[in-house]
């Protein structure tokens, strides 16, 4: 593996996500100006709100990036109680307001606010600040007890919006962190079994939305629920190998719903063709490993821990968004992190990235083991356990 | 329990818990912990290689076929109809549409009614917007009533109809547009221009007009048009946008056919084969005028006629040119042509004695040449001008049976003049080589034996009226773009020269003009004051299947006008004609026919009038 100082991976983090960040303003106002110009006559309003997000995506970065770990580790608890307030208030009505028969959004003032983004933050920050002082004690099924019950917790009330991807993910991170943090897998599995099949069978019996994308997806032909899939499908391939060119999209006009925040990935593959769509893939794969180094290097349990879940938050959810638009798997509406438009996600992915860049830099700069060099000095010394 | 006491234990509960929740200091790493963190991410990694094959299938291996898939959906190829070019007529000198394509709507009702209430308005609102017939509304209210399905299709919905029915909104309704053919002169060019009808074209893959009958058949790959298309886009419903597109085709209209045909003389050789009709009830009636210099077909004409554009039940009769279509024994109108080629040929001569009692035999032949008045003995010329068939026949006999067939030949009579419509009659000589010598001598001397067609017998006059030179005829003058352009012309065509100049402009005009305008003359009926006619009269017995009909005759008279310096020769022919009035035969029912349409026509082109001594000074000479 290529060798870096612990300030090079946190530049070169940084840099992907500008990138990243940059590729999507670009696309948003490509995909959102003609549907725009149909519907309230104004081209750039997309790309001006985008703007601002992108504004204060940088503030919650920059804030992130200086908050010291251990301040966060602190605070852990007040985060986890925040977001579960907001997933409760966002089921009352009222409160939240519901689109499509799912109540997901917080109208704040112009702008709708999504507390399952917060979570995706808020619950691997929780676990891993809870899981890094008792790695004994996880090894027993009570001592897991606590973090699985946040976990079932946050996950259930992301569910019942319903809001089964985010909850998919949120689940999937979490027990990741979990293992690496020293539960038992078979402990997982127990508690997880139950858990799962509580989900499906609610999945099933209560939500035949799901049934139908199911059904969608094995007979993706003629089908009104494949039809996003099936026009983002329809996008991509004829895109070819260097695309129709950027702005120069047939499906945008109307033809691929929600091309600029859900299906943003069929814009790359449309206009910017098989090597766009590999530039974005290898930006996130150069991403992973970049944090896989940071991941590394961390100098505690509680670095590495949280840096692994804000990773595969990031990882799985990429996944899950270009697998949808490639019509991989059955469809599930869920954001492309950093490119997608939307708020609440690019500044809690901005937050998260500073959150990580912050322990790429203080990362020790050889193999686990030695001592932290001069690069940054961490928040706090690993051994003195906290009052 | 009191309730103090379960907060108490709750409150030892917290505490117990408390440890348990509490943050502690984070520890070190370790490596099973890292281990499992980076298994995840590798996880995470390989998912976006898998993702990057995924990619790759789509956009390179299927990218032929998921191009296609969004050009469907993005863009629709609209065939832009390429018209169907027009018929045009001469009119003092312009050129006025015959024929013309126009778009039309077509409405379909079909289907059963769920809801009696929307049966019934459907009904009603159909029936205010359209006329319909008794039977239609029984139809449709049958429809109301018992549920019945329905099938109801109109056509030739003007614009103001569509638009009625399309506001309207009603349900089982489905409304196209169709092109139409559309004749501003009706009857008059109906049986020339002919008809067409909706068929499929497979390499269009639509319904285009094609020709059935009359020019239109005829003419039928130029007048069709080039389709043009259009890339229209579509936005995600379908619907089309109004972008161009860069590859559009314009469509480009048929050539025009320009006819010869001028549309005030043809509407005055229909008016008055109507009137003659009128007068006479016939069987039916032709009329043709063609220009003796060219052999242009200036109007061609038959009775019964019919209207193209609301074409009744029995169209079929009225849409037969019996101008070409049928044929009659021309009887004394031959004399001329056969008269004058023994003449040509030097078997005897205008100013020679010839003996006409009033009954004659033929050597060899059963039955004797009978004259309806004693003509005696006269000069050859005579023989023509009181159509003496003793004296006729006499003279054809000089030519002997294959001289006189020739003669038939070489004015055109026994082939088709080649005037370009289907169902042209030949005429026929076919009986001459079969019967022997005496007999054909002297049928066809008196006309009988082969039958001709009106046009056949107009072009054979026009030789007697250009100096001896039958031309081909000529319907279709140039075939043009829609601007004008010829695309290509048609010149006259020579078809044979019979007769010499000297003989045509001496003594059979002299003949012919004596016909008319001579006391003794068998055509005074033709005679005009304005204008010198010259012609011949002919009755022959109605042929029926192949037997003379007892008392139905054919009486035809052609001819030339003016006399001293033709500009039309024509013939009018009347199968059939009856009248309460008395006999009928050639000189009292289509010799006044011929000279109506002669002169009229005339005075449509202009021809200044004849000078007034001339009939005097023939009569005079004679």
């Amino acid at each position: 593996m290529i060798r870096t100082r612990p300030q090079t991976t946190a530049r070169g983090l940084t840099f992907v996500v500008g990138v990243l960040v940059a590729l999507g303003v670009i696309l948003i106002y490509s995909s959102s100006s003609v549907l725009m110009l149909n519907k309230a006559q104004d081209p750039t309003r997309f790309l001006r709100k985008q703007l601002l997000f992108v504004v204060l995506a940088g503030s919650s970065f920059a804030l992130a990036r200086h908050t010291r770990l251990t301040t966060l580790r602190r605070h852990a608890w007040s985060l986890l109680g925040v977001t579960a307030l907001l997933l409760v208030a966002v089921l009352i009505p009222g409160i939240g307001r519901r689109v499509n028969g799912a109540s997901r959004w917080i109208p704040l003032g112009g702008f709708n606010m999504q507390p399952s983004e917060l979570a995706k933050l808020g619950l691997p920050l929780f676990l891993a600040a809870y899981c890094s002082g008792r790695r004994e004690a996880l090894g027993t099924l009570k001592g897991a007890l606590p973090a699985l019950g946040a976990i079932a917790g946050v996950v259930g009330l992301i569910a019942i919006e319903p809001d089964m991807g985010t909850a998919m993910l949120v689940g999937c991170v979490s027990v990741a962190i979990l293992l690496a943090a020293g539960v038992k897998l078979r402990h997982l599995l127990l508690c997880a079994v139950p858990g799962l099949m509580g989900l499906f069978v609610f999945a099933l019996t209560k939500l035949d939305y799901i049934w139908r994308r199911i059904h969608a997806f094995m007979d993706p032909a003629g089908n009104d629920v494949a039809y996003q899939t099936n026009q983002s499908v329809i996008a991509i391939g004829s895109g070819g190998l260097f695309g129709v060119g950027l702005g120069a999209s047939e499906q945008k006009r109307a033809f691929l719903p929600e091309l600029h925040t859900d299906f943003i990935f069929a814009l790359v593959g449309e206009e910017l063709g098989f090597c766009g769509g590999l530039f974005v893939i290898g930006c996130f794969a150069a991403l992973i490993v970049l944090g896989m180094r940071a991941v590394e290097r961390a100098h505690d349990q509680f670095s590495m821990l949280l840096g692994q879940g804000i990773l595969l938050v990031l990882g799985i959810q990429s996944l899950l968004n270009l697998a949808v638009a490639t019509q991989s798997i059955p469809p599930k509406g869920i954001a492309l992190p950093f490119l997608s438009y939307g708020g609440s996600s690019l500044i809690s992915c901005a937050a998260a990235m500073g959150i990580l860049v912050r322990i790429a830099a203080q990362g020790r700069p050889e193999a686990p083991g030695a001592e932290p060099a001069a690069s940054e000095a961490p928040d706090s010394a690993p051994a003195p356990a906290l009052a | 329990m009191s309730a103090s006491s379960f907060v108490q234990q709750a409150l030892r509960a917290w505490q117990l818990a408390l440890p348990h929740l509490r943050l502690r200091a984070p520890q070190r790493t370790h490596r099973a912990g890292r281990r499992w963190a980076k298994g995840f991410l590798i996880g995470v990694l390989v998912g976006y290689a898998l993702l990057s094959v995924r990619l790759y299938q789509l956009q390179v291996a299927q990218h032929e076929r998921w191009k296609q898939r969004a050009a469907q959906q993005h863009m629709r190829k609209r065939v832009l109809p390429g018209e169907r070019g027009r018929f045009l007529m001469q009119d003092a000198g312009r050129e006025v549409v015959a024929t013309v394509s126009l778009e039309r709507g077509s409405l379909l009702v079909e289907g059963r009614a769920r809801q009696p209430e929307d049966a019934a308005a459907l009904v009603e609102t159909l029936d205010s917007v359209l006329d319909f017939t008794p039977e239609e509304r029984a139809k449709l209210e049958a429809f109301v009533a018992a549920e019945k399905s329905l099938y109801v299709r109109r056509r030739k919905l003007t614009p103001e109809h569509m638009r009625a029915i399309r506001e309207a909104k009603l349900s089982h309704v489905s409304l196209s547009v169709e092109p139409i053919r559309v004749h501003p002169f009706g009857p008059l060019t109906a049986q020339v221009v002919g008809l067409t009808r909706l068929a499929d074209d497979e390499a269009r893959g639509r319904e285009v007009l094609a020709g059935t009958i009359g020019l239109e058949r005829t003419w039928n790959r130029e007048l069709q048009g080039r389709d043009g298309f259009q890339r229209v886009r579509l936005d995600s419903r379908g619907r089309e946008l109004a972008e161009p597109c860069a590859d559009d085709l314009d469509p480009s209209a048929g050539a025009d056919v320009a006819l010869t045909i001028d549309r005030s003389i043809q509407a005055v050789a229909v008016r008055e084969l109507a009137r003659t009709a009128e007068e006479f009830k016939p069987q039916g009636a032709a009329v043709v005028v063609v220009d003796p210099a060219t052999g242009d077909v200036l109007a061609i004409a038959s009775w019964p006629t019919a209207d193209p554009n609301d074409l009744g039940k029995d169209f079929q009769e009225g849409l037969r040119l019996r101008a070409i279509t049928d044929t009659y024994e021309p009887g004394s109108t031959v004399k001329p042509l056969v008269v004058g080629t023994a003449w040509e040929q030097g078997l005897g001569g205008p100013g020679r004695a010839i003996s006409c009692p009033q009954r004659w035999k033929l050597p060899g032949r059963r039955k004797p040449i009978v004259d309806v008045h004693r003509v005696g003995d006269v000069t050859e010329l005579d023989v023509l001008i009181q159509s003496s068939n003793v004296g006729a026949v006499k003279i054809a006999d000089r030519l002997g049976k294959d001289g006189l067939e020739q003669a038939l030949r070489a004015f055109g009579i026994g082939a088709a003049t080649g005037l370009g419509i289907a169902g042209e009659s030949r005429g026929s000589t076919g009986n001459l080589s079969k019967l022997h010598s005496p007999t054909v001598l002297g049928s066809v001397g008196q006309g009988y034996a082969f039958s001709v067609t009106p046009l056949q017998m107009a072009l054979a006059y026009g030789a007697l009226a250009n100096g001896g030179t039958v031309y081909r005829p000529r319907l279709v003058r140039a075939l043009q773009a829609p601007d004008g352009t010829p695309l290509a012309t048609f010149e006259p065509q020579v078809l044979s020269r019979p007769l010499s100049a000297a003989m045509v402009e001496g003594p059979l005009r002299e003949a012919l003009i004596a016909v008319v305008n001579s006391e003794h003359g068998t055509a005074k009926r033709a005679k005009s004051d304005v204008y010198t006619i010259a012609g011949k009269t002919g009755t022959t017995k109605l042929l029926v299947d192949g037997r003379y009909h007892e008392k139905e005759i054919v009486a035809s008279f052609c001819g030339f006008a003016p006399a001293e310096r033709p500009r039309l020769a024509f013939s009018a022919v009347v199968w059939g004609p009856t009248t309460s009035k008395g006999k009928v035969w050639g000189g009292t029912v289509a010799a006044p026919l011929a000279s109506r349409v002669a002169v009229q026509a005339l005075r449509i082109l202009g021809v200044p009038e004849s000078p007034k001594p001339a009939p005097e000074t023939v009569a005079e000479r004679r």
